[in-house]
């Protein structure tokens, strides 16, 4: 579903941000991404959502292939790809209903009724229809990450990716926002998660996957590569 | 069908909530680019002015021409349907001896100096009225010259250097008027662009998080250009709107000032709304080519 094959990417600044980078992600897995800032995480998750191309190599996601995407393509892929950052990105003058309504009302397939049974059942998978009506700012960093969890489920994703999750939370809350990541990936949709933070996937006893300098290793939990 | 309907309805939302949820933003905007498109106006109004005293002017531009004593009634109507013949002209009008004597009186003023006259010593003259855009002073001197060539015909005044002079002023006038025209008209432009611009920007975030859940770069750009052109027509229609108050308080002063004709309303208002897309499109274009497509 996921698969990276020998891919690099170097930046115009010279900079080597993912190096021969392989790994096959089955669906319904969950993997944490660990590393240091700067080994390459986001790098790798932009390489899913196409956000960023490879300069070698080649990244499958769902049958859609960088290689020979074409950019009117893209938005269907990101449609099938949830994101989840560490600074939330919600649209503060939306509420929280409507943020996580953007995706569905994007695509052509959802009309009213649809779109607000999908976000009301999105925003109960992550606790939240009691908040539905509030704007970002009412709400703290916690509840800020499940609107952004619940946005990034709404349609179904094939994968859910997330970008620091926990980085802008307390420990307690952050183990909370991960828990609610295995939940959605115990329903079946495959999760990677990329983290500097070994404790929280450690506690859980999750497979993770080391990058250092943009290099993958020490892939722990019989992860395919 | 009914997607697109609900696609439809939700850009048109989109397009006033956008208004409505940047409203300081919106305000500070609309200040901006109702005062630029106000000097617009302004410039707009001197040159529809400016045209209608010149067409004034141009239309004052004619040709008399004297008649021979004595001629007969019948003479009389040959020779005005033959200057009536001439391709350029566009009225001839028949001034009788009495009707030039009194007209001579109206604008004497007096009787005193033509009560020391015995008998009319004013001649009968056609008066010759050239077409729009034949007033020029060289067709002005070849059509008196046509004129003055035919028999019955005494003599025939045009004010040839008069014309001349006029003609010259009036071409100065237009092309400084269009030169002014033409960089008021764009600086403008530029200031409705940017200011439409901020809007765009100010919004950069959202942009980028409609990118990555999927929307494609005609979902995101819909409702900011239906916005920036919401803006600039309710801009537009507010500078216009000013511009008639003052017209109404200054223009009651001076006389002969005339409002913008349908032409120029026309030509305010798409201006602005060009201006406004415009620049919805290169700041859109701006925010999205930041990232991948």
């Amino acid at each position: 579903m996921v698969r990276f094959f020998h891919v690099t990417k170097i930046f115009s600044d010279r900079r080597v941000a993912l190096s021969d980078v392989s790994f096959q992600m089955k669906d319904g897995e969950l993997l944490f991404v660990v590393g240091p800032s700067g080994a390459g995480k986001s790098t790798l998750l932009k390489m899913i959502y196409m956000e960023e191309v490879p300069t070698s190599g080649q990244v499958i996601v769902g049958g859609f292939l960088s290689t020979t995407i074409s950019p009117d393509k893209i938005p269907t892929l990101r449609r099938r790809v949830g994101v989840v950052f560490q600074d939330f990105r919600l649209i503060h003058d939306r509420s929280a209903f409507e943020n996580v309504a953007l995706p569905l009302r994007i695509s052509d397939r959802f009309l009213g009724t649809e779109i607000k049974e999908r976000v009301m059942n999105a925003l109960s998978k992550v606790g939240l229809c009691h908040r539905r009506n509030s704007l970002p700012r009412e709400l703290s960093g916690g509840e800020q990450q499940r609107v952004a969890i619940a946005r990034a489920i709404v349609n179904n994703p094939i994968v859910l990716l997330a970008d620091e999750p926990t980085g802008n939370l307390d420990f307690g809350v952050g183990r909370e926002i991960i828990q609610v990541m295995c939940d959605i990936n115990a329903a079946g949709t495959a999760v990677i998660v990329a983290t500097h933070d070994e404790r929280i996937p450690a506690e859980l006893g999750c497979r993770i996957a080391k990058i250092r300098e943009g290099r993958l290793s020490e892939l722990r939990g019989g992860l395919a590569i | 069908m009914k997607a697109f309907l609900s696609k439809v309805l939700y850009f048109l939302k989109e397009t006033v909530r956008g208004v409505g949820r940047h409203k300081s933003l919106s305000a500070a905007t609309l200040v901006s680019t109702v005062a630029s498109l106000l000097i617009f106006g302004v410039v707009l109004l001197v040159t529809a002015n400016v045209r209608l005293a010149a067409d004034q002017l141009e239309r004052r531009k004619g040709i008399v021409a004297f008649i021979e004593e004595g001629i007969s009634g019948e003479r009389l109507a040959y020779l005005q349907s033959e200057i009536e013949k001439i391709p350029e002209v566009e009225a001839v009008t028949y001034v009788s001896k009495e009707e030039a004597l009194e007209e001579f009186r109206q604008s004497l003023g007096t009787e005193e100096f033509l009560e020391a006259i015995d008998s009319n010593p004013l001649p009968a003259s056609f008066d010759v009225t050239l077409k729009g855009g034949q007033r020029g002073a060289d067709v002005l001197e070849r059509v008196a010259t046509l004129i003055e060539d035919m028999r019955s015909i005494e003599e025939v005044s045009f004010g040839g250097q008069w014309a001349a002079r006029l003609d010259r002023l009036l071409r100065t006038l237009a092309i400084l008027n269009v030169i002014v025209g033409v960089i008021v008209g764009i600086a403008v432009a530029f200031i409705v662009a940017n200011t439409v611009r901020l809007t765009v920007l100010a919004r950069k975030e959202s942009i980028q998080i409609m990118k990555v859940v999927g929307a494609t770069v005609g979902f995101i750009r819909i409702p900011f250009v239906l916005e920036g052109m919401l803006h600039t027509f309710l801009s537009a229609a507010l500078a216009l709107g000013l511009l008639y108050v003052a017209y109404s308080v200054v223009g009651y002063r001076l006389r002969d000032i005339a409002f913008l004709p349908p032409l120029f309303v026309g030509l305010f208002v798409v201006w602005g709304l060009v201006a406004g897309v415009v620049g919805t499109h290169f700041s859109l274009r701006e925010v999205l080519s930041k990232s991948r497509e």
